[in-house]
């Protein structure tokens, strides 16, 4: 398993956040699936049931049938087309495809969420302790179709602690977007307390 | 009927997506992420990808953007020393001397080290045996890494086979890069990850049409290319695999509305690959009605049909309009 840096963007148009539910999921709520926060509460039983390929594969493949029900949450880790820029020449930023989906390509706010998150070196639907790579073509071949949008998917739910801050953008309605503002988080764990190295004593 | 709505999409939430993935180039460009003093290759990736992005859409709906969007990512690609900037600039520059223009880049320069690259390997398999008679190889100069890559020699290749000028100064190296392209016939390449063999027959017929001759040179072999200068019935024939793939392509995305209808279908809205090519065989002088009336006649699914229509009348449209001062150098 290794930490993965993500970045994840939320609407804040007409359906999505504001700025207040921005800064509450930052320093105590942290980031839920849509699942979760469409019934209000869920049960462990519930999650084991929802935990399956079947649901990953919609969610990466068809996202509009299960967009209200899915527990899975979609992040950006930014993605070297096919694996090499310089055989495909395409490098998709983390932050550029965040900021398309959180303003709809410029066409109201949105809010960016920089976080980290364990992700498993094979595919894991079921486990819920670590996030899938589904851009990964050498783990997630079937679905190298979306593989641009360079998606690492988390389960259920990102705690707050490691949310590390989120950034508010503006759109126009034009295509323009525009940082607004930033904020932190102070209960912020840095993933580096994980690191695999032990020092001597 | 205009391609906007043969792939069935919203002209609003195109031009808002096309200016959205510009804004983000711009402020990709504003916070420029270094490395010993100079801007870092994944950097002008970043930025020319969103350009390219930009452009892409653009060109459902205005050209004249969309030309001037891609230059801007030529010029993150050339700083990057990426050849795939130099197949874009030669396609898609509305400088009045595209051939001056390749004549001053470093386009000669790196087709130069890639062919000596290649000499000094062949050598260094000589030496090799040498070293088993109890001699030491040498080790061959070292070469840009971007132009250690087969495709990235490919695009280097079409760039320069585009216009005639060039093709005919550079047919020498140009003959020893196809021949040494050959083995590579299966790799995937480009927006639709088509086989390179699909693009190096573009290669071969630019190079037959340019210089007249159908040889093909490697270091040991001469290879004589039956064919000749490719007519119109050629030219379709060639251009119907990346015209199939992109219509199965978009067809295909088509069918996840949500992606599609928003504009984020992992699908290239327009293959600058498949418009590119077609740009280069305008130049041979073909007749854009010839061209498409071929392509109706061979039943081309309507979104190729577009696609080739909106490439084909390019030329001739631009060779109309003044030159400008648009520059990738």
């Amino acid at each position: 398993m290794y930490v993965q840096w993500c970045v994840k963007g939320i609407s804040g148009g007409v359906d999505g956040i504001n700025d207040s539910d921005a800064q509450d999921m930052l320093w105590r709520g942290g980031i839920q699936c849509s699942w979760w926060r469409r019934v209000g509460k869920i049960t462990p039983l519930g999650i084991r049931q929802k935990l399956t390929q079947a649901n990953l594969s919609l969610h990466v493949n068809n996202y509009a049938v299960i967009r209200h029900d899915t527990p899975f949450i979609s992040l950006a880790a930014g993605c070297m087309e096919r694996d090499s820029g310089l055989q495909t020449n395409h490098l998709h930023g983390a932050l550029e495809t965040a900021l398309d989906f959180a303003t709809d390509g410029g066409l109201h706010n949105g809010y960016i969420f920089y976080c980290w998150t364990i992700v498993g070196l094979h595919r894991a639907a079921g486990v819920e302790g670590v996030s899938e790579r589904v851009g990964e073509l050498n783990v997630y071949r079937s679905y190298s179709a979306y593989q641009t949008e360079g998606e690492v998917t988390a389960k259920v739910y990102i705690p707050c602690n490691q949310i590390e801050r989120f950034e508010k953008w503006s759109g126009d309605g034009k295509g323009l977007v525009s940082f607004v503002s930033g904020c932190s988080n102070p209960g912020f764990d840095p993933p580096e307390q994980l690191s695999n190295i032990r020092s001597h004593f | 009927m205009a391609i906007i709505e043969t792939l069935g999409l919203d002209k609003e939430t195109v031009v808002r997506i096309s200016l959205f993935h510009e804004h983000v180039a711009r402020h990709l460009i504003e916070i420029p992420q270094i490395d010993d003093g100079r801007p870092q290759v994944q950097w002008h990736l970043r930025v020319a990808t969103s350009y390219l992005k930009a452009a892409r859409t653009a060109f459902l709906y205005d050209f004249e953007r969309a030309e001037r969007l891609v230059i801007r990512a030529v010029n993150h690609f050339l700083e990057a020393e990426i050849p795939f900037g130099l197949f874009l600039a030669s396609a898609y520059t509305k400088h009045r001397s595209p051939s001056e223009l390749l004549f001053r880049s470093d386009a000669g320069m790196w087709l130069g080290k890639i062919v000596n690259h290649m000499r000094e390997l062949e050598q260094i398999g000589k030496e090799e045996t040498r070293k088993m008679e109890g001699r030491d190889p040498s080790t061959p100069s070292p070469i840009p890494f971007p132009l250690q890559y087969q495709v990235q020699r490919l695009y280097l290749g079409l760039a320069m086979a585009g216009y005639r000028e060039v093709c005919t100064e550079y047919a020498q190296d140009l003959r020893i890069l196809l021949a040494h392209l050959l083995p590579y016939g299966a790799l995937p390449i480009g927006p639709q990850s088509l086989p390179l063999d699909v693009y190096l027959a573009w290669l071969r017929i630019l190079l037959v049409n340019h210089t007249g001759s159908a040889e093909v040179q490697s270091y040991t072999d001469t290879i004589m290319i039956e064919e000749g200068p490719a007519e119109a019935e050629e030219v379709i024939r060639r251009l119907e695999p990346m015209a199939l793939a992109y219509a199965r392509n978009v067809t295909t995305a088509r069918s996840n509305s949500y992606l599609w209808k928003s504009l984020r279908a992992p699908v290239d809205l327009i293959d600058l690959d498949y418009c590119g090519i077609t740009n280069f065989v305008m130049r041979m002088g073909f007749e854009p009605g010839v061209i498409q009336k071929l392509a109706m006649q061979r039943d081309w699914p309507m979104e190729a049909r577009s696609v080739l229509d909106l490439a084909t009348d390019w030329v001739p449209r631009r060779d109309q309009e003044p030159g400008n001062t648009l520059d990738f150098s």
